[in-house]
């Protein structure tokens, strides 16, 4: 059993972090796709198919609001589980992710363990592409 | 002086300082297993890497992070977890990354029901400005020193 999973982060940095505590936290990767910002993802969804989101908020050309927004009304991409990792705490914005239909909301800076148990529990509840 | 709350309450330059102290140590030592020493300031005749973020909303203002570059590298070596050490454009990401971090923690951790939008930091030439109302907060840290100031609307 393993995953596709697809990074959304405008910070190469980020991206290479995330993608690392995945490795480290030995969740088998069928493979790991990546988009700097909402647009960028929505293209790669709808070209193949994905298991888990980890996305970013602030980004440009479409950020992480809008992004879970338009996947959320698409029936093809709606059921696929996103993950928010933000640096923004403000209870607002994390109800508002919730709300919008985000499977969980990780604050950074966040503790490897904690990503990933967020992870190992949203992947514990989907259908597997790969 | 106080800083006037755009939240309803004001915060004292020392309560403030003590949160940009306080969010500053938990990224890094999160993020970088590093343990920033507070510092009266930067020392003098040192090149820096600056970074800079603008952000809006329920308040405003810009977020500096001045780092010495053998200090940047090192950050960005154990962010990344990387065994050899990391290129210049890799180390600039995971500055502008950690500057997102300190800032958001920063501003979430003074108002959690804020509405606030960060911009994408950016890496400038210059130095954090030290001017009244800057607030900002010097460190020594793993092969360096490092900053952050903020500065409101």
């Amino acid at each position: 059993m393993s995953y596709r999973i697809l990074i959304v982060d405008d910070s190469p940095g980020m991206r290479a972090v995330l993608r690392r505590v995945i490795d480290l936290a030995g969740v088998p990767v069928l493979e790991c796709l990546t988009a700097c910002h909402g647009l960028a993802a929505l293209a790669v969804l709808r070209s193949q198919p994905v298991d888990l989101i980890l996305t970013d908020i602030n980004m440009p050309e479409m950020n992480g609001e809008e992004f879970v927004d338009e996947l959320k009304k698409d029936p093809s991409l709606r059921e696929i589980p996103v993950l928010v990792i933000s640096t923004d705490a403000t209870s607002n914005r994390m109800q508002r992710m919730l709300e919008l239909g985000a499977a969980g909301y990780v604050i950074k800076p966040f503790q490897p363990e904690t990503l990933r148990s967020e992870v190992e529990r949203v992947l514990g509840e989907v259908h597997v592409t790969g | 002086m106080k800083w006037k709350g755009f939240w309803g309450k004001s915060m004292s330059p020392a309560e403030v300082d003590r949160v940009l102290t306080r969010c500053t140590g938990h990224v890094l030592e999160t993020m970088c297993y590093s343990d920033p020493l507070p510092i009266t300031g930067l020392e003098d005749g040192q090149a820096f890497l600056h970074a800079e973020l603008r952000f809006h909303g329920t308040y405003s203002g810009v977020f500096h992070l001045d780092v010495t570059e053998e200090a940047g590298r090192s950050l960005a070596t154990t962010f990344l977890g990387a065994d050899d050490e990391v290129p210049q454009e890799q180390m600039g990401s995971v500055i502008c990354e950690l500057t997102n971090m300190i800032c958001g923690s920063m501003l979430s951790s003074m108002d959690a029901r804020a509405e606030i939008h960060l911009d994408a930091p950016q890496l400038v030439d210059g130095a954090a400005p030290r001017a009244d109302g800057v607030l900002s907060r010097a460190f020594e840290i793993d092969n360096g020193q490092m900053a952050v100031a903020i500065q409101f609307n």
